[in-house]
């Protein structure tokens, strides 16, 4: 696919996705309301972002006052049901409309919605789902892999006191949080046992520690261990490729009761994240070899140096790529399960919900095409943007050699 | 896990609403949630082990009513005495089992169905404590005289209203249950077979998927042998073919392809080739209707069987030839760039025997793998198409008892799913060590 097509989609689907309020609102983006100047639509977007209540029932009740409207270039919102073209109006079809400034450009679904502006309005849902799920699975996968690959099985040595401190804790701080949950009492009592257990770290890391490290190396026994990192992130991918990842989204979805956005990409980026940390793991194990990093641990520079500053710029490539794909992969699993009318809720318009309709009706084609195209273009141009960036990989480790 | 799943498996299966939603509910109907609980093994603990603090009772699954484990665990943890709120339970009990006949002969039946209902949300101190002295206050002793469970609850209640929480009450203690537990009866149900049963309908697990299996196993298996008899050739093609022009057209068309998302793909080719409303030739395949009214039937023959195969095949084959299409031509480019095949040029063989016997064996074998990788795919993809063309198969299944809040079900699905995965993964493993002599596991 030519770069400037992928550029013209992606910079179409963040202009909708930004200005889905202004482009498609049965609010008006301007008027007068007894000789004083709104802007609906603006406010609308504004009460979004701030998390206030939506002025749209006050400007919708004072629809009569309004004087010099100017309306949006779509004049329906998402959830506007148009009565008088409820019915599956086609795009080519006569519409009962009053003007042709009120035709519905892609038709109408079953109740009257518009078409159009659910797809408009769809592209947002499709944004916020491929990057808030693309960075909660990058903020862990490239962690995780990042750790995996620098430290291996053995490179992370702890202290065996260290480590059976830090179990001990750990155990005991699970125990606790059970005993909250379970009792359901006061959060006086976890407060109370956060501050006790702090201050049993502090004593474990300062004073006993040495005292025992003393003691048992006077018994003879004193070492490090390895935590096999590598080991356990292999074991926890090979565990998330075992189930169907439908399957699992979908079980998970049955539990969660009225799942939104959030709480969409947060299970979507569950299974994603995997994906990451292989690349990143991968990208890791072979960069740790170079020359430039045993330089740096030479210098003495702290391992937090090594990982981040030194390695990192150069895993960015790889991990960029896995995003790209992420996004698009990420976009395909929501609209695929709100085509299986699992995902969102009714209210939520996104493009896979739409296309759930045109399974319900088959003669209304406006339906399964148009959604579907939106998706279908979006996936493919995230793909070569992957493979653009993949292309272009000049700066990775291939400058090394 | 299906544990933390809401709702209740013996409310659904004996389509109570809810045990608790109502205040006077009916005694029968209580007596059947009472005999579905204990047949499908809730008053059993958990697991084979259990942590808990000191002040409760590792588990109370043998009282059928939620409501009131709830109440006996609070108690336990305000009184941290776990003998003395349990004889204080077992006594109400007895009581109000015992005495709810023999008390209509001297018309105090209400007194004690209100006491019964007050036993029963009884969670606090207090509320003990107002109990007992009710039950001291009201009692018709004069004319029924005492009932000797009467006392006990009286004494109970009593020690119970004065008790002091001991200290260490939060002190964790492991309790063993062996294997009595349901986790153990339902590992030991999968392995000999008996996979419990559908909350939706009450029939066997089993047979359920035993119905629909074969369904997504045909569907599954003709599109994976579609996948790699399409996706192979294509990409040897694309790799060396010298025509610009042609090879140009079909990479984008492999491109899109691998982009479009199988459940439009289904949708459109429903909407647009099972109907006669876009002319008269678009009528190409049996509708999804007629699908499932001839699968429920059984009665279709071998070849009708696959015309309504062809479809949902076709889809579910489409993503995995653009997949297999574009590894086979990276992996025949790579090889291409081989000194052996160079070799084989300069011997003076012919460009087909260069490709088809040198190169073609080298690059194939690596595709063995994706044979793992396309599994899942195809066990994800056939919910779409099952649910989207009616087929009564596991993907369909698996989205009816979602939808059903079948648990039972769903489980066995997964498990069936993540053991497929599985062997698929290590098929693709052990062929592909059998393919390349250098490759060996240690």
């Amino acid at each position: 696919m030519p770069t400037y097509l992928t550029m013209a989609i992606c910079f179409i689907w963040l202009f909708t996705a930004l200005f889905a309020d202004q482009l498609a609102n049965e609010l008006p983006l301007t008027c007068k309301i007894d000789g004083q100047r709104h802007f609906p639509a603006f406010r609308e977007t504004f009460s979004k972002v701030t998390g206030q209540s939506s002025p749209r029932i006050y400007y919708l009740g004072k629809k009569e006052k309004m004087e010099s409207v100017v309306r949006a270039p779509i004049p329906y919102s998402p959830q506007t049901i148009d009565r008088a073209n409820a019915g599956y109006k086609s795009p080519l079809g006569p519409q009962n409309i009053s003007s042709q400034r009120y035709r519905h450009w892609l038709g109408t679904d079953g109740m009257g919605r518009d078409v159009l502006a659910g797809l408009i309005h769809g592209s947002r849902v499709a944004l916020i789902i491929g990057l808030l799920s693309v960075m909660a699975a990058m903020l862990v996968g490239v962690l995780f892999g990042a750790a995996a690959g620098f430290f291996g099985d053995q490179r992370w040595r702890l202290n065996i006191l260290e480590i059976a401190g830090g179990t001990m804790i750990l155990t005991v701080g699970l125990y606790l949080l059970y005993l909250q949950l379970d009792y359901g009492g006061s959060w006086l009592y976890l407060s109370g046992w956060l501050l006790a257990s702090t201050a049993l770290v502090y004593l474990w890391s300062s004073t006993v520690k040495t005292r025992m490290r003393a003691a048992l190396s006077g018994l003879g026994i004193s070492g490090t261990m390895g935590i096999p990192l590598d080991l356990i992130l292999l074991r926890l991918i090979e565990i998330f490729r075992a189930v169907p990842s439908l399957f699992i989204l979908l079980a998970l979805l049955a539990i969660i009761e009225s799942p939104g956005i959030l709480e969409m990409s947060l299970i979507i980026s569950l299974l994603m994240w995997p994906a990451f940390a292989r690349y990143t793991r991968a990208e890791f194990l072979s960069l740790r070899e170079q020359e430039f990093v045993q330089a740096a641990q030479l210098l003495r520079r702290s391992k937090n140096y090594i990982i981040f500053r030194e390695i990192m710029p150069l895993a960015i490539p790889p991990i960029a790529v896995a995003a790209a794909f992420g996004v698009s992969s990420a976009i395909l699993a929501e609209s695929t399960l709100s085509f299986l009318g699992i995902g969102f809720s009714a209210e939520q318009v996104s493009w896979g919900s739409m296309l759930n309709e045109a399974r319900l009706y088959f003669r209304a084609w406006w339906l399964a095409v148009f959604p579907g195209m939106a998706i279908f273009a979006v996936i493919l141009s995230m793909n070569s943007l992957g493979d653009y960036i993949s292309k272009q990989k000049t700066t990775g480790i291939k400058m090394l050699d | 896990m299906s544990k933390i799943i809401p709702g209740d498996p013996a409310e659904r299966l004996t389509g109570i609403l809810s045990i608790e939603g109502d205040e006077h509910f009916d005694r029968g109907a209580m007596t059947n949630y009472q005999r579905t609980y204990r047949h499908l093994g809730l008053d059993r603990p958990l697991f084979y082990f259990s942590i808990h603090p000191r002040a409760r009772e590792a588990h109370f699954r043998d009282i059928e009513r939620p409501a009131i484990r709830k109440n006996i665990k609070q108690l336990m943890y305000e009184t941290g005495q776990v003998d003395l709120v349990r004889s204080y339970f077992e006594a109400g009990k007895a009581l109000s089992r015992d005495i709810q006949f023999q008390l209509y002969e001297c018309d105090a039946a209400v007194f004690w169905s209100d006491f019964e209902h007050q036993f029963n949300r009884a969670g606090s101190k207090a509320a003990v404590a107002e109990i007992t002295k009710n039950a001291l206050l009201f009692m018709p002793a004069e004319k029924c005289g005492f009932h000797p469970s009467v006392k006990d609850v009286v004494k109970y209640g009593n020690e119970i209203a004065s008790a002091e929480r001991p200290f260490g009450w939060w002190v964790p203690k492991l309790s063993w249950h062996g294997t009595q537990n349901q986790y153990h009866h339902w590992l030991a149900g999968i392995f000999s077979g008996d996979w419990g049963y559908s909350l939706r309908d009450g029939r066997s697990v089993g047979s359920k998927i035993r119905n629909s299996i074969g369904y997504t196993l045909s569907i599954s298996f003709f599109s994976l042998l579609l996948t790699f008899a399409v996706g192979i050739p294509l990409g040897m093609f694309l790799a060396t073919t010298k025509r610009k022009r042609y090879k140009e057209l079909l990479r984008t068309v492999v491109y899109a392809l691998y982009a479009v998302p199988l459940f439009w793909l289904a949708t459109l080719l429903v909407v647009f080739f099972t109907t006669e409303e876009y002319g008269k030739w678009t009528n190409l395949f049996p509708s999804p209707s007629q699908i499932m009214l001839h699968t429920m039937d059984g009665d279709a023959g071998f070849f009708q069987g696959m015309s309504y195969l062809l479809l949902p095949v076709l889809c579910l084959a489409s993503g995995g030839v653009a997949f297999v299409a574009r590894q086979m031509e990276q992996t025949a480019l790579r090889e291409s760039a081989s000194r052996y095949i160079a070799m084989s040029r300069l011997k003076g063989n012919s460009e087909v025997v260069t490709i088809w016997r040198h190169l073609f064996p080298n690059a194939v074998f690596p595709l063995i793998t994706l044979l793992g990788a396309l599994i899942p795919g195809l066990i994800s993809g056939s919910v779409v198409i099952e649910v989207i063309f009616n087929i009564p198969g596991m993907g369909r299944l698996m989205w009816d008892s979602i939808f059903g809040q079948d648990w039972n079900v769903v489980f066995a699905i997964l498990f069936i799913g993540a053991i497929l995965t599985l062997v698929g993964q290590l098929m693709a493993d052990i062929l592909y060590a059998r393919a390349n002599p250098k490759v060996r596991y240690d």
